[in-house]
């Protein structure tokens, strides 16, 4: 596997595909930092290095059964198990290299405002994780790329799979989101104290307000006072078993793992954490999750790599 | 003999089509063999199997020796290079980063036979010019020198001189003997341009709906394609004794049929045949080229 290895790492070298798509990765990841410098990360904006990986793959490996190359392979005697292998070990080569060009300039830029607001730990958490969902991406690309030999084909299909995905997220956590019970009130707004209009200007008040702004430019502030809270259970909670199992899934989707990191980094921006006190919660004990999700991306490898394997043997290369 | 392959009821059923069907040939170790058929007989589907491209339906084969399904084979396709249909070439590498890959593919660790390999093929003078730029002759023989990488001593080519120029034609001519005289290659040439194979086979494997038809040896070939006439008498032995007595080249079919090859004046071998009371029945002359024989063997009605 190893020759195979050689050769294919020989060719990314010599590829202008390459080479572009690497910097591309850096400009999203610039673009990423840009975006971020508030300290509100937004899934959205990763989303170009997954699309960067699938045009990358697809087209690299497609480029195989267009150029006929992937004949060559088998022909001096590797097996169809060792050439998938080296295309996926090359594909979790580019899903590193990839997410490292992304993530180092993206890094840079946030470093001074940003970044030194997170503890290390779930900086470190985030970064591996990230790491090994662009591995996860890249995995995916390659399988579907080896399998189906019509390059614009398996180029569609994969960046078909990146919305589908986040989609199929969304509404996961959508659905696993809702709370147990819901609370139905009766509110009536009542004037506000000149306290309370204070504290509304100095960025401090908590609650829900509104204002009105009449013709002389005098406004008038209003708070919602609750007057009959009702909590009812929510048809739409989902029953333990159910729900255990949407989460595992949520969990296995890239998108999934995607929400919750950009979500505890975001919050770690905006939340004072206090480390070491132990009436403190440390930041990833309030996203527990974040703790399997390296789990669920190996996982996810060990299974795309092995439904991978099985279809390959059996296809036929003409 | 000793065989490089040796295939053995070999099958392969794509959904409801048969692409081979029993087929059974053997190349002989240092031959030229012209793998013979028309479009559709079944010549890329039994390259496809040999090389390990898909798997038969049923039946095996042996190469070096080896059975396919061993987990020997692998090493066995070591020893030989293939280029199936079209050449399978990088497009947007240079002819030596080609050969370089292809080098690392097979794990030779250093580059020096590249230059030479390059200059056996006539691509030489190819500079930085990428392989989708190329010529489709250039192309053809950058496929075939990646199939000679790693010195193999089989030769595995399907259709090599499709869509070239006649120039380009000479030339892989001149290269495949080349290789078979001076390194003793053993080449396995798929092809349906029968004159082109005819200036180089040493053995012939005539291919029809995925059954081997004939396998014939070139001296066999010549021999069954001499220009003759064949006579049909009342007895041969007779017309032997005649033709003795002419000093006249003959070769007795059947106790009726005789093929005479050497011209002869047919008033006076008449005449001696009639004396002796021998009747001439029927008298026609034989002249078949490769292209008659191999259409009188599969079939050319619709040709007529």
């Amino acid at each position: 596997m190893h020759k195979c290895l050689s050769a294919e790492f020989y060719r990314c070298r010599r590829s202008l595909l390459f080479w572009l798509m690497l910097l591309a990765s850096v400009l999203s990841g610039v673009f990423y930092g840009i975006v971020s410098m508030s300290g509100s990360f937004d899934d959205m904006f990763v989303v170009p290095l997954f699309v960067i990986l699938a045009v990358f793959v697809s087209l690299n490996t497609g480029r195989e059964y267009t150029d006929n190359t992937i004949r060559n392979k088998i022909i001096t005697g590797a097996s169809k198990t060792t050439v998938l292998l080296s295309k996926l070990a090359t594909g979790i080569g580019i899903g590193v290299l990839f997410s490292a060009a992304f993530l180092i300039p993206c890094a840079i830029i946030l470093s001074v405002d940003v970044l030194s607001k997170i503890p290390v730990s779930v900086l470190c958490r985030t970064l591996i994780g990230f790491v090994l969902l662009s591995v996860v991406w890249a995995v995916l690309f390659t399988v579907i790329s080896m399998l189906i030999s019509a390059k614009g084909l398996g180029g569609i299909i994969n960046f078909v799979l990146i919305i589908a995905v986040m989609f199929l997220s969304y509404q996961l956590e959508f659905i696993i989101g809702q709370p147990e019970f819901i609370t139905n009130m009766e509110a009536s707004q009542v004037l506000m104290t000149p306290e309370e209009v204070r504290q509304i200007q100095e960025g401090t008040y908590e609650g829900s307000y509104s204002y009105i702004t009449d013709d002389n430019g005098q406004v008038t502030y209003y708070k919602d006072v609750v007057s009959n809270a009702e909590q009812t259970p929510n048809p739409k909670y989902l029953k333990s078993s159910l729900r255990n199992i949407l989460t595992h899934l949520d969990s296995m989707l890239p998108h999934g793992q995607i929400n919750e990191y950009v979500s505890c980094l975001t919050d770690s921006v905006y939340t004072d954490w206090q480390v070491g006190d132990a009436s403190e919660k440390e930041p990833i004990d309030a996203y527990p999750r974040l703790k399997t999700f390296p789990l669920y991306s190996c996982l996810d490898i060990l299974l795309l790599s092995g439904v991978g394997l099985i279809l390959f043997r059996k296809k036929e290369i003409r | 003999m000793n065989y490089v392959l040796q295939t053995n009821s070999l099958t392969k059923r794509y959904k409801h089509f048969k692409a081979l069907n029993g087929l059974t040939m053997n190349v002989p170790k240092g031959s030229i063999y012209g793998f013979v058929g028309k479009n559709g007989a079944g010549k890329t589907t039994l390259i496809r199997l040999i090389c390990g491209l898909q798997e038969p339906t049923s039946g095996d084969f042996t190469l070096y020796g080896i059975r396919n399904d061993s987990k020997d084979i692998r090493k066995s396709r070591r020893r030989m290079g293939a280029v199936v249909e079209t050449a399978a070439i990088y497009m947007d590498m240079t002819a030596e980063e080609n050969l370089k890959y292809q080098y690392l593919l097979m794990g030779i660790p250093s580059y020096h036979g590249i230059p030479e390999l390059l200059k056996l093929v006539g691509l030489e003078n190819t500079g930085k010019k990428k392989a989708g730029n190329f010529s489709l002759g250039m192309k053809q023989r950058l496929g075939i020198a990646v199939a000679l990488a790693g010195d193999p001593d089989f030769l595995v080519l399907d259709e090599p001189v499709n869509g070239l120029d006649p120039q380009g034609i000479v030339e892989i001519r001149e290269l495949i003997l080349k290789l078979n005289r001076e390194q003793q290659i053993t080449i396995l040439i798929s092809s349906h341009i029968l004159d082109e194979l005819s200036r180089l086979a040493t053995h012939y494997g005539i291919i029809d709906s995925g059954r081997m038809v004939k396998e014939i040896s070139a001296e066999e070939l010549e021999a069954a394609c001499r220009k003759c006439t064949r006579m049909e008498v009342s007895d041969t032995a007779v017309l032997a004794r005649i033709l003795d007595s002419m000093n006249v080249e003959y070769k007795i079919i059947s106790d009726n049929i005789a093929d005479v090859f050497s011209k002869v004046n047919i008033t006076q071998l008449s005449a001696a045949l009639a004396k002796e009371n021998c009747e001439v029945l029927s008298m026609q002359e034989k002249d078949e080229s490769l292209e008659s024989y191999y259409i009188s063997l599969v079939g050319g009605a619709d040709h007529a």
